[in-house]
């Protein structure tokens, strides 16, 4: 039987994929709507504002965006923008950008010019929060400036300035609930993994439909769930009284970003669990924690400044270095790297992950997919289907599993 | 994107024919200048740098570091026919092929035997410097470190987060700080502040600032001849020249921004534009029609722009090259290497990022006289939507033309001249007679 809680956390989830801001904790005029991965939620809470994560329709046409945005671009990007230009997020009065990728830059500029010269067109204000990524001091001081502008835009948007002690507090909440999500994470490395992959996506994405209170109470009452020994995860339950099964092969996955479930349904429908993942929207976003004894916008700049989750603002190096941690600590058997067509970044971080992965004993496929869905070609299909199966023959890994309290509890 | 048939050979290319004397005697510069650096890495002893186009290559001429610019040897790849080669070779080792050719073909020469590479290959570089403004470019140039051992130095790109004033043309030159941000401008001089002592630590070299700013002012009055040269063959009628003269003759020199020979090369190339208009010199006498090419050059067939000039008297004026040097590059006031940061931040959004680009363009072609606009679609153009429509508002006919200017695989040359033939048949002559009929 599903819980409670994982039946909101997934009711939450999809009212996010549909766009629904019926479903919002907050009235329409106190959200803000935040396209990419490096846009820091917290001086948002701060400002007493709510951010919500905006995401494409994989399949969907975009004739309104492919009028402004160019064949090459992300279409994960090309969709978020169709639907601010069709009306789906017509509801929304703010909506803050960054530079996580080319992709996004892209859509803020278009967004600001469009604005300009088109002004009855409805579209929210935009904000543009420029945070770098280089280890360098001198993109530190940069982004911390760039971080003190965004605070003063969303006191603007507010009607009062941010507090220091604002975004403290919110800081605090916020490295509570990454270390939720980090027990959560936990989880998912037990044999057998106690959540499935895309449940996590769920249970993290959810996080934008909900109030911080209900989704930390909903995070906790599925941690106590599946903490449960005598509850094992859903890839690895079966009907039958057998007692030894098959294991799911578990698998890693890098690449390309996902704002939703579609191709780890179709990867854990093919005999795979995704136990981990090293893109923001995973559990790879809980990652870290923000420092709480310094001065908050140094606390922020620092969190954000280092994080790897992203390919195309993260080094080759500390993109494979990641992946080879992730999937040693969540006991893939391999890992399966993702890629869109359009998504130029994670392309570059293949052959170095691939390498990385061979000192460590484990193996990668890889697959591009071209364009934005969740349905797969039937070639595909069959590609991922014969990956999957690659991967569940590395030797050493054990295929099969005994059901027991025993063994189920580590 | 036009297309070949699977399986065919990607488009060779032709040399275009050469008018000026200038774009040949820089083209022999080139080669000697090449040759010698060659022999001073082959003899060590001398660090040797790889730049992006974009990245402040006067710090490495102010303290005597010789460098190739990347994308000038990808042209020259190009020209030699041996992109898809190089591009093979990064598929082989598991690198994309399809992601940003313009920077990513010299690293897979890198790979290719030196005795089989244009020119004899490009030496590996010591240090290897870019702007970060694209996804792909942090990790070519890392993998420049990875692969040969190279330092990188990489620059952040950065973006205003806020309203521009869309004609930044008008006040750039003197009043930078307001027209691109204060805090980008800072931010790229403080990095240079970190690249200069990088260098002067691993190159024992000091770095002097009476001859950084002599190679400030030096550019800046290389960038003033281009600014005169833009200016002359805007009025002239016909052309004195087509961009297949006009884009060696300015883009060697710049290659050789801050030195005497690029400053008096500019004014060479200046002078010879002027002789050639004072003696009625054309690049077709025939003019009809005057062409704007916005986009990347075209590098593996430089002859594509003098095509429709027998058949229809149409000539290529305009390249963004030569008005680039005009409009980007000029820096007044402040601290010579305040005025560096100022260049260089922003120096890509002035023709990538709408509203710049695009107000930019518009001006040019009204400017130049344009009467079409072909716009090559490079996937890593920003804002093309916004520069069709901007040149379709000042009464500008335009079509856009998808492809790469070094990646010949997918370039179906045929299919793509039919195009643009048609375009001039049915909306550039039909405007100009328009216009004729309109005239008193």
């Amino acid at each position: 039987m599903v819980s409670d809680a994982r039946t909101r956390l997934q009711q939450a989830y999809a009212a996010l994929h549909r766009a629904d801001p019926e479903g919002l904790p907050v009235a329409q005029e106190a959200v803000v709507g935040i396209v990419g991965t490096d846009v820091p939620e917290e001086p948002i809470r701060a400002a007493g504002l709510h951010p919500l994560r905006l995401v494409g329709e994989p399949g969907a046409p975009t004739p309104n965006a492919d009028r402004f945005v160019e064949r090459a671009v992300d279409p994960l990007a090309r969709s978020i923008f169709e639907r601010l230009l069709d009306g789906t997020y017509g509801w929304l009065s703010h909506l803050v950008l960054c530079h996580d990728s080319d992709a996004t830059v892209r859509l803020y500029y278009y967004l600001r010019e469009l604005r300009r010269i088109e002004p009855d067109r409805p579209l929210p204000e935009v904000a543009f929060v420029d945070i770098l990524h280089q280890p360098a001091r001198t993109s530190a001081v940069y982004t911390r400036r760039r971080l003190e502008g965004f605070l003063e835009t969303l006191g603007r948007w507010s009607g009062e300035p941010v507090r220091d002690e604002d975004v403290h507090a919110e800081i605090v909440a916020s490295n509570e609930r990454r270390r939720l999500l980090r027990e959560l994470a936990e989880l998912r490395a037990v044999d057998p993994p106690r959540l499935t992959g895309r449940e996590t996506l769920a249970v993290m994405g959810a996080a934008s439909m909900m109030s911080p209170g209900d989704h930390l109470a909903c995070l906790r009452q599925v941690i106590d769930e599946a903490s449960t020994p005598d509850v094992a995860a859903p890839a690895a339950r079966s009907e039958s009284a057998s007692q030894v099964r098959t294991a799911p092969v578990r698998l890693f996955v890098t690449g390309s970003a996902h704002d939703g479930a579609g191709w780890y349904e179709s990867v854990e429908s093919a005999g795979a669990t995704i136990v981990g993942e090293d893109h923001a929207n995973g559990s790879a976003g809980a990652i870290g924690s923000i420092d709480e004894q310094a001065d908050p916008l140094t606390a922020l700049t620092a969190f954000y400044q280092h994080r790897t989750v992203n390919s195309a603002r993260a080094s080759i190096s500390r993109r494979s270095e990641a992946t080879v941690a992730g999937a040693v600590a969540t006991a893939a058997d391999g890992v399966l790297c993702l890629l869109r067509k359009q998504d130029p970044a994670p392309h570059w971080d293949v052959a170095a992950q691939r390498a990385r992965l061979e000192e460590a004993d484990l193996p990668l496929e890889s697959l591009v997919i071209d364009g934005y869905r969740d349905e797969l070609t039937p070639a595909e299909q069959e590609a991922l289907e014969a990956s999957v199966a690659r991967l569940a023959q590395r030797p050493g890994r054990r295929a099969t599993t005994a059901v027991n309290d025993d063994e189920v509890a580590r | 994107m036009t297309s070949q048939g699977e399986g065919q050979r990607p488009h060779r290319g032709e040399r275009s024919t050469k008018a000026l004397s200038t774009s040949r005697d820089f083209a022999r510069y080139q080669r000697e200048w090449f040759a010698e650096v060659q022999r001073q890495v082959r003899d060590g002893g001398v660090p040797f740098a790889l730049v992006n186009a974009d990245a402040p290559h006067e710090l490495l001429r102010a303290m005597g570091i010789p460098y190739v610019v990347n994308q000038w040897w990808a042209s020259i790849c190009a020209a030699k026919q041996r992109s898809a080669d190089y591009l093979g070779l990064l598929r082989e080792r598991g690198y994309p092929d399809d992601q940003e050719p313009y920077s990513a073909i010299a690293l897979g020469s890198s790979f290719d035997d030196p005795d089989e590479a244009p020119w004899g290959g490009l030496p590996i570089p010591d240090l290897v410097l870019a702007y970060l403004n694209s996804d792909s470019t942090g990790k070519v140039f890392e993998l420049w470190a990875h692969e040969h051992g190279a330092t990188f130095f990489p620059f952040e790109g950065t973006v205003h987060p806020g309203e521009l004033e869309p004609r930044w043309f008008e006040r750039i030159d003197h009043h930078w700080d307001e027209v691109i941000g204060s805090e980008r401008i800072e931010l790229m001089l403080e990095e240079m502040k970190g690249l200069i002592r990088h260098l002067e630590i691993e190159t024992g070299r000091a770095f002097d600032e009476a001859a950084f700013a002599r190679v400030m002012d030096l550019s800046n009055e290389h960038e003033e001849y281009n600014r005169q040269t833009r200016d002359l063959i805007a009025s002239a009628r016909p052309a004195p020249l087509s961009v297949a003269d006009g884009i060696p003759s300015v883009m060697i020199p710049q290659w050789h921004r801050g030195s005497e020979w690029g400053r008096d090369a500019a004014r060479r190339f200046r002078d010879e534009v002027q002789a050639r208009i004072d003696a009625g010199d054309a690049a077709y006498p025939d003019e009809r029609i005057r062409l704007m090419w916005i986009g990347r050059g075209l590098w593996f067939d430089m002859s594509f722009y003098q095509y429709f000039e027998q058949r229809f008297g149409a000539v290529f004026v305009w390249s963004m090259y030569l008005a680039v040097g005009a409009d980007c590059y000029l820096r007044y006031g402040g601290e010579p290497l305040e005025r560096l940061a100022a260049r260089f931040t922003a120096l890509g959004d002035t023709y990538n990022m709408p509203p710049w680009s695009s107000e930019w363009y518009a001006k040019e072609a009204v400017h130049n006289g344009i009467d079409g606009v072909v716009h090559l679609t490079t996937d890593a153009v920003r804002g093309t939507h916004f520069i069709t429509r901007r040149i379709e508002e000042a009464g500008i006919p335009i079509i856009e033309i998808s492809g790469d200017n070094v990646d010949a695989r997918a370039w179906d040359d045929g299919a793509v001249k039919e195009r643009i033939a048609a375009f001039i048949e049915r909306e550039v002559e039909p405007r100009i007679a328009e216009r004729s009929a309109d005239q008193p």
